[in-house]
């Protein structure tokens, strides 16, 4: 049964491909994907591309601005490590701390606020005082706690974003479930005798994509964001790995005598977020089924 | 086996509102004969649609009984729900909200044949062929499987629905207002179809709906309701030609009829 | 002159699957002081209509023909004077009259910000000409009422307060599109008896829309049926209800006869509604018609009298069968 998009009118098409259409329509959206596909395969590819290693110090080249002729396009920092290699290595890592951590959020989230959601009652009232009991724990003071205890360590990193991320998605997801458990559609299947695991994974979780995909592809640049924060403040990732965070936090340190170090893991990194953004927002028109019928 | 396939009695439902609980039925009952059709009437807040809810197990009353060929609705375990759904379902008033909007027709007409079934499942043919067979009950053309709810019209989404009910081959069948959401020449054409459905399945059907038109033509008995209880009951000929209650006689004046002038 | 000109009143939207049409060619007139009945079912374009007349189409919507209200072209007229036209001599009452009201602000502010918008009272006088209008539309104790909130009504209340608000700077037209769609059917009657009386009273105009042809009738002097973007027939409501010309109408009045009594089977229209997206060439109605012509598909039927011996009732029909006799 699948609804090609030839055979339109015998296949039937399904609101996610017209959705996808409609993002295809949508230049900035479709800019940034391209965009960000070019980030990924060159910060994926980087140990290939780049000419030196991101570790490699050459004190005699300290501080060497871009050139081409030099080899370091993006120049060197102060230890002579060549500015592109490091900031493809940092992408790596940013992304990855994106990818997972909003895969963390995105598994336990969706899971207990649709259970939540479905459930209601007790259980939700269990379940959300549960999240709430999390949201009240300041998050700097989490993280700081866990590095002290078990020392930096960048996987502590991922658990510590998702553990906090979860409970947003959770909320929505929630939010959704309540609003579509009323609708007759679900009432039907209760009818039919499907149980409640059939029907939150068959009916309540596919409609809630939607919202879901939106609000992760928001959440990664969200969540990058995080971790270049606590780069900065020095509770990141640590020496020899790095991130476009703690590349940006260095920058800054010598911006005014070597700019090129704070510009370019900056527009990487700015580039990255605005691409998520435009993708984030062009999914949210493109899902929105009223916007192909403005006006009745 | 009895004649009566459903046997309501002494039902009270309330929802707590803020500043105080709001009683939504109370003191309802009646019995629906095997092969009739039982239309309950009612304006907003008359709780008819409460009825209709509770009459399918969706909601539990604090008071009274709902019995479904002479068992009681139990909701509890797997076995009864799946006892329940081969012999009462429902179509619901929003005919594009009752199909799941990311499945194909196929499969949500699919799914009572499975969810049924349980571990048994049946073969991939034998469903195809029950499925066409529901399409074409309903009157739908058969390359409608592969579409998607949003691609039909509301009359074809009512089909859909009634097909699902039906594809467990139930006694007994409620409707909440199934007609209400659809134009006028597309409610004369579902009605019709449910008339037939009933003579050629032998269905018993509990009718609800805001007006006394479309009730004429469906009824064989006829409760009004009103503020959440019985008002008047009785066969429909005879409440729609001599009412009783005021409550009915105001209903029956109100109702627009075309005025020549 | 009559009070309002409708002439070739197109109105369409562009999609990503082209431009299509919801209403098309549609022309007509109301004279002072009059009323027109306009039945269509979803899709009809009746509504679109009524936006279109009032300027509160969106804005993706293209608009082309002429509407004219005193003479003056109000299609492509500045949204300032539109804002001044609506305050007025055009009012509207719409569907849903919770949605249309301001939560936050008691309905007498609520009529009383119109008056001294338009007619330039002070805010004693508007609070006083509120409670008068209140008064006229029937809601009891006006002065204790009109300090409550709009969710403090039932919803036959609230319709009442939103024709006393529509009726407040005295407009000289009325569009009331399903005024009583979403109320039950014993505050239905009263709501109706209402807007014929005070309209009358009030001399304004009064274009009435419903899906429900049994509403309109004995409510409007004339009648128009419309259907997939169109108009199908328009007359004078007796006789457009008794000597239905139209396959259309005629099949809608069986319909509905048949609903209200009668045994067996009920009448139908076979068929869907047409898709907007995917018109039907011709008359758009010809899929569904039990007296289809070969060339019904092909050319779109021009709007023509129907004449009749001795008839000087102006009763004008869509359809080529009316062309054939």
């Amino acid at each position: 049964m699948n609804g090609g998009g030839i055979n339109a009118t015998v296949g039937g098409r399904s609101l996610w491909q017209n959705a996808g259409e409609r993002l295809r329509r949508n230049k900035a959206a479709m800019f940034s994907l391209w965009l960000l596909l070019v980030f990924v395969v060159l910060v994926v590819a980087g140990p290939w591309l780049a000419q030196h290693d991101y570790t490699q110090t050459n004190l005699s080249l300290g501080s060497t601005a871009p050139s081409l002729a030099g080899g370091h396009w993006f120049g060197t920092d102060a230890l002579g490590r060549d500015v592109l290699a490091r900031t493809l290595a940092g992408g790596r890592i940013s992304l990855l701390v994106g990818l997972v951590a909003t895969l963390v959020s995105l598994l336990i989230g969706v899971f207990w606020g649709a259970v939540a959601g479905y459930c209601g009652g007790r259980v939700d009232a269990l379940m959300m005082r549960f999240v709430d009991l999390l949201y009240a724990m300041p998050f700097m003071f989490f993280v700081i706690l866990l590095m002290v205890v078990f020392g930096r360590n960048i996987l502590l990193i991922f658990v510590a974003i998702g553990a906090i991320n979860w409970l947003d998605m959770a909320r929505i997801v929630r939010g959704q479930t309540i609003s579509l458990r009323h609708r007759e559609f679900i009432q039907a299947a209760t009818l039919m005798g499907a149980g409640t695991l059939t029907i939150i994974v068959r009916h309540v979780i596919p409609n809630l994509l939607g919202v879901v995909v939106v609000y992760v592809t928001l959440t990664i640049p969200q969540v990058m964001l995080v971790e270049s924060f606590l780069s900065y403040l020095g509770l990141g990732v640590q020496e020899p790995f790095t991130s476009w965070g703690a590349l940006v936090n260095q920058g800054a340190l010598e911006m005014e005598t070597a700019p090129w170090l704070l510009g370019f893991p900056a527009l990487f990194l700015a580039g990255t977020l605005f691409c998520f953004n435009f993708i984030g927002d062009g999914l949210r028109d493109a899902l929105d089924v009223k916007s192909d019928e403005d006006g009745w | 086996m009895s004649a009566v396939v459903l046997k309501v009695a002494d039902l009270r439902v309330s929802y707590r509102r803020s500043g105080g609980s709001f009683l939504a039925l109370e003191g309802v009952g009646f019995e629906l004969i095997r092969g009739q059709t039982l239309a309950v009437v009612g304006e907003s807040g008359s709780g008819k649609s409460t009825l209709a809810y509770a009459c399918a197990g969706l909601l539990t009353p604090e008071q009274g009984s709902v019995e479904l060929l002479g068992r009681p609705l139990a909701r509890q375990r797997a076995k009864d729900l799946r006892w329940q759904a081969q012999h009462l379902q429902m179509v619901f008033q929003d005919p594009v909200s009752s199909l799941n909007p990311r499945q194909t027709i196929a499969k949500s007409l699919a799914e009572p044949l499975l969810s049924v079934a349980g571990n048994a499942r049946p073969a991939a043919a034998e469903i195809s062929k029950r499925l066409a067979e529901l399409i074409a009950q309903v009157g739908l053309r058969q390359d409608i499987a592969n579409r998607y709810p949003h691609e039909l019209s509301g009359g074809q989404c009512q089909r859909v629905a009634i097909a699902r009910a039906l594809a467990n081959r139930p006694e007994v069948l409620i409707c909440d207002e199934p007609v209400s959401a659809l134009d006028i020449s597309v409610q004369a054409q579902v009605i019709n179809l449910l008339l037939e459905l009933q003579q050629k399945l032998a269905l018993s059907i509990l009718f609800i709906a805001h007006d006394l038109g479309v009730v004429r033509r469906i009824a064989d008995q006829l409760i009004v309701m009103h503020q959440g209880k019985i008002v008047e009951r009785g066969p429909a000929r005879q409440i729609l030609s001599e009412p009783q209650h005021p409550y009915t006689q105001n209903l029956l004046a109100s109702e627009a009829k075309l005025d020549f002038g | 002159m009559s009070l309002l000109e409708v002439s070739q009143l197109k109105v369409s939207y562009p999609t990503r699957d082209g431009v299509f049409d919801v209403v098309r060619d549609l022309s007509f007139e109301l004279d002072e002081a009059d009323s027109l009945g306009i039945a269509g079912e979803s899709g009809s374009g009746k509504s679109q209509t009524a936006l279109a007349i009032m300027g509160l189409l969106p804005a993706n919507a293209q608009v082309g023909g002429s509407i004219r209200l005193d003479g003056q072209e109000l299609i492509g007229e500045s949204e300032r004077v539109l804002d001044r036209l609506r305050g007025k001599s055009l009012a509207m009452v719409f569907q849903d009259p919770m949605s249309a009201l301001n939560p936050y602000m008691t309905v007498g502010r609520q009529i009383g910000e119109v008056l001294e918008l338009h007619q330039g009272m002070s805010a004693n006088e508007a609070a006083k000409r509120s409670c008068e209008l209140l008064q006229m539309t029937g809601i009891d104790e006006p002065g204790r009422r009109s300090k409550a909130y709009p969710h403090q009504f039932s919803g036959g209340q609230r319709q009442r307060i939103l024709i006393a608000m529509a009726l407040a700077c005295g407009p000289r037209l009325l569009i009331a599109d399903e005024p009583t769609t979403a109320l039950d059917v014993t505050v239905q009657k009263k709501i109706l008896e209402l807007l014929r009386s005070l309209c009358k009273e009030t001399g304004t105009a009064l274009i009435l829309i419903s899906h429900d042809l049994a509403v309109l009738s004995g409510m409007c002097r004339n009648l128009m049926i419309m259907y997939g973007g169109r108009e199908m027939e328009r007359g004078p409501s007796q006789r457009v209800l008794l000597q239905p010309t139209h396959p259309y109408t005629a099949a809608l009045l069986r319909t509905l006869e048949d609903l209200h009594g009668g045994a067996g089977a009920l009448a139908v229209i076979p068929g869907e509604p047409p898709d907007l997206r995917n018109p039907p060439g011709g008359c758009p109605f010809h899929p569904r018609c039990s007296e289809v012509l070969p060339h019904c598909s092909k050319e779109i039927p021009r709007t023509r009298p129907v004449r009749r011996i001795g008839d000087k009732q102006s009763h004008w029909v869509a359809c080529h069968l009316e062309q054939e006799q």
